[in-house]
């Protein structure tokens, strides 16, 4: 098993899918980290704050309806102790109950509390009250302070001090003294439930404090405490009485945080799996685009079709894609039409080529052939001359030899090396035909050929010959080449056509309006077509040299020429009525 | 030796002589329980300078009991009820005092009753006329009256308002003991004489104002007005009357705890614009006998009073000074200062020629009342403020 860290690396390697909802779990989990912790922290304190506030005002509402319960209270019974009735009752004798009692009783406080009223004589003697069961309050710092000094007093009495006792002294105009006073009592728990004080649901207890004392309680204590003086008129401000309120504290807060944590995990695990909903929907294209090109790629042939969802840069990818596919499929169709095609035409071309590699061979191996034939033919051509020499060379060193076998050694030794320098540059020349740079250009050939004839028979060829050249044809070629190829062929025509009474050369050129064919006709000795073949190999000669000397290499170097020229060179000839010299210069 | 024997037992002998003499010498207390914290009243000096004056004499004719001084001791009530009894007890509960005396408030010694009874010390009553006092069903009864009673006030004041023409009264009273029991009498006895009650107010102690309580007396057809106040409440009334119109202002005839007070003085100017008549029982003025001029002379020797007429509350004095003398004849005739031998003694005393009257038989078993109705007159505020029988 493999841990989640190394898990979760392969996935975001492999996986665009993951990549997206891992980028977009980080992104919200990071989000939700900052804009929950600002958001948590802002909410709690503005939470915090309110309870806090809330709380204040609760306990400060409490207070006040505290405080305005005793005030009333007191007020009453103050006001209580300056009526009449009250005043004369204290004086009176019996009898006194009969108006008395019946006015304790029918006294009513503020928020209709349950209380006794009683009033008492200086003593602390009840001399009536409200209610039965009464008890005197002979209490000498309470008797003290109320009839001695006239002042009211509070005093919290009872099992737990759980009744509060405000007492009025009675001030008999007629002495100016504190004669009596009415004592009040009041149990706290009902003051404080009919002054509306209870507890809502934050709040654990509201408990009364008496010099810091508990004396009353409602609830529990524990929680937040948050305590309010209250504010109260004498006698009761020497109760010290404080309101504090437990509040339950931060169950509100612990919600809040048990909500917050609850909803950021529940939005967590809600972003994941949207975020892989999502990215799998986003990447659904991508996966079935790189299905189908891992298709392409593993079959090598555009197919399949990738289903485009929307228009986004994933669905116009995904349309591309299909564009590109079914682009690709015609066009491999095109290209394998082409492909077959050209196959074809390879194939076509292969056997052409091999055709023309075939002709090429045999043309190589005709040229090996000539070549080896030239070489041969060199070879003997050079041998008889280089024999001779060798020959009259040794016979010169016979000392012995006449002076004219001598002299008629060395004129033989002198045509030898003639031959032989003639042999040598025909070779050199037919050589350098195969190296030298071509300066092609347009050509007046029949301008050439005029000049090449006027130059012939300026060496005495051709004289009496009548040469008819045909005006007007040009083409394109090395000028001094094709004057090489024209002196050789016009020379030639004039040559083998120098025996006849006659003689007449044509140089002429025919246009079928695909090549051009120029030509040099004589009507000289013609030659066996048997013997085509060996016309224009070098040193091959079809008649002996007595009869039409030369070199052997003329029509060899016009072939080489118009080879160069991407042209060729054929003849027709006809024994005993003449020959003519085609030829073209690779023109179209 | 033998010298020092006689020395050592005349020296016992003058101790034992000493102690006995000492013994034999002892005051008689006598207490007077009054309102002496009520600074307006002044019933409580009166009868306190009567008791003295009457001690003074006694006294100085060699007290009682051969030659017991009598001794006043005083506490103070303030008119209110609930001292009255808790003095009566602390009085009561002093072995030395044989008697007490109470002071004006009839509220207040109605309270105390079952207090003197409990502990049977005679109650010497120089003021206060609340029948119930005297009447108040105890036997043996321990209270005995040298004053005016409410059922003889009553009807000295519809007299007098009879006398006058006015039968259709109205009549004002506080809502105390003293009041409730005057109305019920005032309730019986205005239609026997033939006159009506057209309206009956009632206050409390310490009521600050009375003009719509007169008014509506006034209103009902009051000719003239019965009213049962103490001094501070009748002097309100009387500035409020005197800011009336002449003729708005109805006659007074009043009960005599107003005099318990230097009212004069307390109602000032005003008293002379309001027509009052007052119940009373004794007065020094024109008095003649040697006892009136004796008691005078002792007044001016004891406490300074220049003449007669600065005798305030002088029926406090009087009764406080015959009614001291009766017990000091009944401490004698008891012989000793057992309570109930000398409360028995009272009620069987000789005939005394007292301060006021002729006393034949002051007090009887069935009659513990020292005055009669024909003491009761009404008087007036002179000029000079002193109460001057209307004739």
């Amino acid at each position: 098993m493999r841990p989640f860290p190394e898990k979760l690396r392969a996935s975001w390697q492999r996986s665009l899918t993951a990549k997206i909802a891992i980028s977009f779990i980080v992104m919200a989990f990071v989000m939700a980290l900052l804009y929950g912790i600002g958001a948590y922290a802002a909410i709690y304190h503005i939470l915090r704050v309110n309870e806090e506030v809330s709380a204040g005002k609760r306990a400060e509402l409490a207070a006040q309806r505290v405080e305005t319960a005793l005030a009333t209270v007191n007020s009453t019974v103050e006001s209580l102790a300056t009526n009449t009735i009250v005043v004369n009752a204290l004086v009176d004798a019996y009898g006194r109950e009969s108006y008395l009692v019946p006015f304790l009783k029918s006294s009513r406080l503020p928020l209709d509390i349950p209380h006794r009223l009683s009033l008492c004589d200086f003593k602390g003697a009840v001399i009536a009250s409200s209610e039965e069961g009464f008890v005197s309050y002979p209490e000498e710092s309470l008797l003290k302070d109320l009839v001695e000094s006239g002042s009211p007093v509070a005093r919290l009495i009872g099992e737990n001090r759980a009744v509060l006792l405000i007492c009025h002294p009675i001030i008999y105009p007629a002495i100016g003294s504190a004669e009596g006073f009415l004592a009040l009592e009041i149990p706290l728990a009902q003051l404080f439930f009919r002054a509306g004080i209870s507890r809502d649901a934050t709040e654990n207890g509201v408990q009364l404090l008496s010099d810091n004392s508990p004396v009353w309680l409602l609830g529990k204590t524990g929680g937040s405490r948050l305590a309010r003086q209250l504010s109260l008129p004498v006698p009761l401000s020497a109760l010290t009485f404080t309101l504090v309120l437990w509040s339950a504290g931060s169950r509100v807060m612990i919600w809040f945080t048990g909500i917050f944590i609850a909803v950021t995990l529940l939005s967590l695990y809600l972003a994941c799996r949207s975020a892989y909903r999502i990215s799998g929907q986003l990447t659904a294209s991508l996966v079935s685009l790189e299905a189908a090109a891992s298709e392409i790629a593993e079959s090598g042939t555009p197919h399949g079709e990738v289903v485009s969802q929307g228009n986004d840069e994933v669905g116009r990818l995904a349309s591309s894609f299909n564009a590109m596919v079914h682009r690709l499929k015609e066009s491999y169709a095109v290209l394998e039409g082409k492909v077959a095609e050209r196959t074809r035409e390879l194939a076509r071309v292969n056997m052409e080529l091999e055709n023309i590699v075939a002709d090429r061979t045999r043309e190589l191996e005709r040229s090996n052939n000539e070549l080896a034939g030239f070489c041969y033919a060199i070879s003997h051509e050079l041998r008889a001359p280089v024999a001779r020499l060798q020959g009259f060379s040794e016979a010169l060193k016979d000392t012995e030899e006449s002076e004219e076998n001598r002299r008629f050694c060395v004129e033989r030794v002198e045509v030898a090396s003639r031959q032989l320098q003639t042999v040598i540059d025909a070779i050199l020349l037919l050589s350098r035909l195969s190296k030298v740079e071509m300066s092609m250009g347009e050509i007046d050939l029949s301008g050439l050929a005029r000049e090449v004839v006027a130059d012939l028979q300026s060496h005495g060829e051709g004289i009496g010959a009548t040469v008819a050249i045909q005006e007007g044809i040009f083409c394109r070629g090395d000028r001094s080449l094709l004057r090489v190829c024209l002196v050789n062929l016009i020379g030639n025509a004039f040559k083998y056509s120098s025996r006849e009474e006659a003689p007449h050369v044509e140089i002429g050129m025919t246009d079928d309006g695909h090549k051009k064919c120029y030509h040099v006709r004589d009507n000289g000795t013609g030659f066996d077509m048997q013997y085509i073949d060996k016309l224009f190999v070098p040193f091959q000669r079809l008649h002996q040299q007595e009869e039409f000397p030369g070199t052997g290499i003329g029509l060899a170097t016009v072939q080489r020429i118009l080879e160069r020229h991407n042209g060729r060179v054929w003849a027709e000839g006809n024994e005993g009525v003449g020959a003519t010299f085609f030829f073209t210069l690779g023109e179209s | 030796m033998k010298s020092l024997l006689a020395g050592m037992l005349g020296m016992c002998l003058m101790v034992c002589a000493s102690v006995v003499s000492a013994a034999e010498l002892k005051p008689v207390l006598i207490a007077l329980d009054a309102e002496f914290g009520r600074t307006t009243s002044t019933a409580d000096d009166a009868i306190k300078q009567g008791i003295l004056i009457a001690m003074d004499e006694i006294n100085a004719a060699g007290g009682v009991l051969g030659g017991r001084n009598l001794s006043l001791i005083e506490t103070d009530n303030r008119s209110i009820p609930a001292r009255g009894i808790e003095n009566t007890r602390r009085i009561a509960e002093n072995p030395d005092v044989v008697a007490m005396f109470c002071g004006r408030f009839s509220t207040v010694v109605i309270e105390t009753i079952d207090t003197v009874h409990k502990y049977g010390i005679p109650l010497l009553n120089p003021w206060a006329a609340s029948d119930k006092i005297v009447d108040n069903g105890k036997n043996p009864n321990y209270v005995f009256r040298l004053s005016l009673k409410d059922s003889w006030a009553v009807p000295a004041m519809l007299s007098h308002a009879k006398k006058r023409g006015f039968t259709d009264i109205g009549v004002l009273v506080p809502n105390v003991a003293w009041g409730r029991g005057n109305f019920e009498i005032l309730k019986k006895m205005v239609p026997e004489q033939g006159m009506k009650i057209v309206d009956t107010q009632w206050f409390n102690y310490g009521d600050k104002g009375f003009m719509d309580k007169y008014q509506s007396m006034k209103k009902a057809g009051a000719k003239a007005v019965i009213i049962v106040t103490p001094e501070t409440e009748g002097a309100i009334l009387i500035k409020e009357m005197a800011t009336l119109p002449a003729r708005d202002r109805l006659p007074l005839i009043s009960h005599w705890s107003i005099t318990g007070s230097d009212f004069p003085a307390l109602a000032g100017p005003s008293l002379k614009k309001v027509d009052l008549a007052v119940v009373q029982t004794y007065s020094f003025i024109g008095a003649s006998g040697k006892k009136a001029a004796q008691v005078v002379n002792a007044a001016r020797r004891l406490f300074g009073k220049k003449s007669v007429a600065e005798i305030v509350s002088p029926v406090g004095l009087a009764h406080g000074y015959d009614l001291t003398h009766l017990l000091a004849r009944a401490i004698n005739k008891a012989g000793s200062t057992d309570r109930k031998a000398v409360r028995d003694a009272l009620e069987q005393l000789e005939p005394y020629k007292g301060l006021i009257k002729t006393y034949n038989r002051p007090f009887t078993p069935s009659r513990h009342e020292a005055l009669s109705r024909e003491d009761v007159f009404m008087a007036r505020y002179a000029a000079d403020g002193t109460l001057q029988r209307i004739r």
